[in-house]
């Protein structure tokens, strides 16, 4: 076994492996670890194996801060339109053209009492005048 | 049918495709960002993925793209042509090594031409066939084989010189 090693390692080095004999090369260093220069060197290929992407760490702090820095304004801004909202008359029409309209009905509602009211003045004015003269003739 | 080949083929390769971004660009967050978003990428076109004639090729070379991609936005430097200015502090590759051997690997192959770096992680980290390397970084597959070559003879020397002279920076 270890001549033939011997012999892969040095097709190896010579860039004339091919990918099964490489594999042959690592599990023969994985099994037998060596504290020889190559068994180093074919464990930190086996330790660079180890990384993985779903233990890969962490959030990439400059978008965590344009995040942070996003969540902020938009509280912000939500914050100062509430705000603002809340000082309006809820009852405030903004469009001109609605608001023209909503006075009009009120000022002939107002107009429409006012002109009963005036029907009501008539008739106690001429019951009046009729218990005047009542009075006068008797 | 794609969306099999999605969690077939694509998932599973999540974990090489982080490495490989990783050795790119050497920090951890802006490897994980490549890979969450080329595997967006990849989900949002699924329904094609069958025409793709080497779905594990074709995903490292989505991969790769986003990474030069990133680099160049970044004003690093044009992977293609120079050397990548590598960061010393590497939080990942410190936890892995553990002694001056693994430190002074770690020297030799970030002293390689960028190109030899990564034909070198793609077939010895990822066991990666000399074709599908060539299809990954727009090679030729004799290209590959050359670089592979030169990449092993430089970490030899490297080794020999520890032999000789012990570890040494």
């Amino acid at each position: 076994m270890g001549s033939q090693i011997d012999k892969l390692l040095e097709k190896y080095w010579n860039g004339e492996t091919s990918l099964e004999e490489e594999q042959v090369i690592k599990a023969h260093f994985k099994s037998n670890p060596a504290l020889t220069n190559e068994g180093h060197y074919f464990r930190y290929l086996a330790k660079q194996k180890e990384i993985r992407f779903s233990k890969a760490k962490g959030v990439n702090k400059k978008k965590a801060w344009l995040s942070a820095a996003a969540t902020i304004t938009i509280g912000i801004i939500t914050a100062v339109l509430v705000f603002n909202d809340a000082q309006k008359d809820p009852f405030a029409i903004e469009d001109p053209e609605k608001a023209f309209q909503a006075t009009k009905e009120a000022l002939m509602m107002i107009g429409g009492q006012l002109q009963e009211g005036q029907n009501h003045t008539l008739k106690l004015t001429k019951f009046n005048k009729a218990k005047e003269e009542l009075q006068e003739d008797s | 049918m794609s969306h099999n080949l999605y969690h077939k083929e694509i998932l599973p390769a999540s974990d090489g495709m982080y490495r490989y971004a990783l050795s790119i660009v050497r920090e951890p967050e802006t490897a994980k960002d490549i890979v969450q978003d080329c595997l967006t990428k990849i989900w949002s076109i699924r329904k094609d993925l069958d025409k793709v004639e080497k779905v594990n090729a074709w995903a490292f070379r989505i991969v790769r793209n986003r990474c030069i991609e990133i680099l160049r936005r970044n004003r690093y430097a044009d992977l293609d042509e120079k050397v990548v200015n590598m960061r010393h502090s590497d939080p990942v590759e410190e936890q892995a090594i553990t002694n001056d051997f693994m430190s002074l690997m770690r020297k030799v192959l970030k002293e390689l031409p960028v190109k030899q770096q990564e034909v070198f992680h793609l077939r010895e980290v990822e066991d990666m066939s000399y074709q599908d390397i060539a299809e990954t970084c727009g090679l030729t597959e004799s290209d590959v084989k050359v670089n592979i070559h030169r990449a092993r003879k430089k970490v030899k020397e490297a080794m020999q010189k520890i032999d000789a002279y012990g570890i040494a920076n």
